[in-house]
């Protein structure tokens, strides 16, 4: 007999309404509750919504100014990661259930595993084939397709949640977020944006919409869970619980602006290699890496440096880590015949995280929150 | 230190084997940190936020929330007790719980209220604490929680 399981569709909400949602749904699996099946939600917000990772500072990540002009709305997600552009195209999926749901996805890792195969078995099924890119992506032909994310509640609740890109507005993404190529020209800077990203539609070369995509992840869900989706919208008392909460907390400056002692700061480096110059851009959060972008105009395997982009975004900036990493991602494409050697990789990759440090260190000084006794030679 | 293939385990301390934080119990008081093998499994920690009052905080509560490589969740507390110290170091450079679990990396220093009946869910000594962390690594190596998906 399959399972009841509850699922909400919605569109074009406000970044407020959408995330207070996800949130509501959660306090149906509360410690002590009565207990549920869990709930998939399938929704879009109206478009744009710029919505930063939990604990991002805003102001680092999102150009306000331009949000603010163009109409979009912007907010902070429970969930972790970094800065999105959802809208009518970005598919957002919701799945809420106890985090002990299931006995064997009891840890992150396996939880991603469980609860993305049904997206990468809808994306295989129109033809695209997909596959988990670490550490929170999945990608199709080296490129990113869909962001996930985890969020535990304090209460005994998950959420999972994903972004998937059935089409995407590039120019609109790059006024309002804000990444490290700046100093790029803006030609060059929307092609390497474009180079590391894609969609269902550009894949299939047509038009591909949001609802086919929807109905295909939900069979998929239906049936890698054995689960019968019954069709419960919104009541009217959840709804009014849901704006209280989308009114109380995330329109409130103290969610939306709050920082985190981390520094976020920026860095370059142009160092010369045997295949050309390699240009790099990190922004580092604290001592960790929130992206990294690897340019130059010689390259001819730029999935391997993709690949590479992906394996250090949430990483540690220690330069053990990134030697581990470029080799890790250069045996893992053993196609690939790179000709940047592994040793100017990494050094191109701590250099513009050295740069980023020296850069911080001059602009915040005497901020309780630096960790003064660390030189960018620390690494 | 005891040393169980490439993780360090201190013998001495208390572990809570549900959350995996290691507590060093002195005077009626506990410091808490992530032990080796959980913070692999959870990657580079991006933030810790600790709660900013000293408060009390019951076994199985937050007493804050932690941003790792793989997702945002909270820092279950495996004892009760009253909060009388956070760690501002780890706050200001979470990297420290990865780097230095056993030293400088802890989160909080709790006042114990319910100690004599929560110990027993602790695993004490250095016997017990040794099968416990070899039986929990082959654990997490059968399932692939040290693996990047």
């Amino acid at each position: 007999m399959p399972k009841d399981w509850r699922y909400l569709e919605d569109a074009g909400v406000s970044a407020q309404f959408g995330l207070a949602a996800d949130e509501y749904l959660m306090h149906y699996y509360a410690h002590g509750s009565e207990l549920r099946p869990p709930v998939l939600r399938l929704y879009t917000y109206r478009s744009h919504c710029a919505l930063v990772g939990r604990f991002q500072n805003i102001e680092a990540e999102l150009d306000l100014e331009a949000c603010r002009e163009l109409g979009v709305q912007f907010c902070r997600r429970p969930t972790g990661g970094g800065a999105i552009l959802m809208g009518a195209e970005q598919l957002g999926l919701c799945f809420v259930a106890p985090a002990d749901f299931d006995a064997q996805a009891i840890k992150p890792i396996e939880v991603y595993r469980k609860l993305a195969a049904p997206v990468l078995q809808a994306l295989s099924e129109l033809g695209i084939a997909t596959r988990f890119r670490p550490r929170n992506d999945l990608e199709a032909g080296g490129r990113k397709i869909a962001g996930l994310g985890i969020y535990y509640d304090a209460n005994g609740a998950m959420l999972f949640h994903t972004s998937l890109l059935v089409g995407l507005d590039i120019s609109m993404m790059l006024k309002v977020l804000k990444v490290p190529v700046e100093k790029i020209a803006d030609k060059v800077h929307t092609q390497s944006v474009a180079d590391r990203i894609t969609t269902i539609s550009s894949e299939l070369n047509r038009t591909v919409t949001v609802t086919e995509v929807q109905k295909l992840v939900k069979e998929h869900y239906a049936t890698t869970f054995g689960a019968r989706f019954v069709s419960e919208p919104w009541t009217v008392a959840e709804t009014a619980a849901i704006e209280k909460l989308a009114e109380e907390k995330y329109t409130s400056e103290s969610w939306i602006f709050q920082r985190t002692p981390q520094p976020d700061m920026i860095g370059t480096s142009i160092i010369k290699t045997k295949a050309g110059l390699l240009r790099t851009y990190i922004s580092l959060k604290g001592q960790v890496i929130k992206s990294v972008l690897v340019t130059g105009d010689f390259f001819d395997h730029s999935n391997v440096l993709h690949q590479l982009e992906a394996r250090l975004k949430w990483g540690a900036f220690d330069r053990t880590k990134i030697q581990q990493a470029v080799r890790k991602t250069m045996s893992a494409e053993q196609q690939c015949q790179l000709a940047i050697p592994e040793a100017d990789l990494v050094e191109a990759i701590c250099k513009a995280g050295m740069n980023a440090r020296a850069k911080n260190r001059l602009t915040n000084k005497g901020s309780c929150y630096y960790p003064l006794s660390k030189t960018p030679a620390d690494i | 230190m005891l040393k169980i293939r490439e993780y360090e385990i201190n013998p001495e301390l208390s572990y809570d084997p549900e959350e995996h934080f290691w507590l060093d119990v002195k005077n009626g008081r506990a410091r808490v940190g992530y032990d080796a093998l959980v913070q692999e499994s959870m990657g580079a920690f991006v933030v810790v936020q600790l709660r900013d009052d000293l408060s009390v905080v019951k076994r199985g509560e937050a007493f804050g929330t932690i941003e790792a490589e793989k997702y945002v969740g909270p820092l279950r507390s495996p004892v009760s007790g009253k909060i009388i110290a956070l760690n501002e170091q780890v706050i200001a450079n979470p990297r420290l719980a990865n780097t230095e679990p056993f030293g400088n990396g802890w989160f909080v220093e709790i006042k114990l209220s319910d100690f004599a009946r929560e110990s027993a869910s602790l695993v004490t000594g250095e016997a017990a604490v040794r099968e416990w962390f070899e039986r929990e690594l082959e654990k997490y190596e059968d399932k692939g929680w040290l693996a990047e998906i």
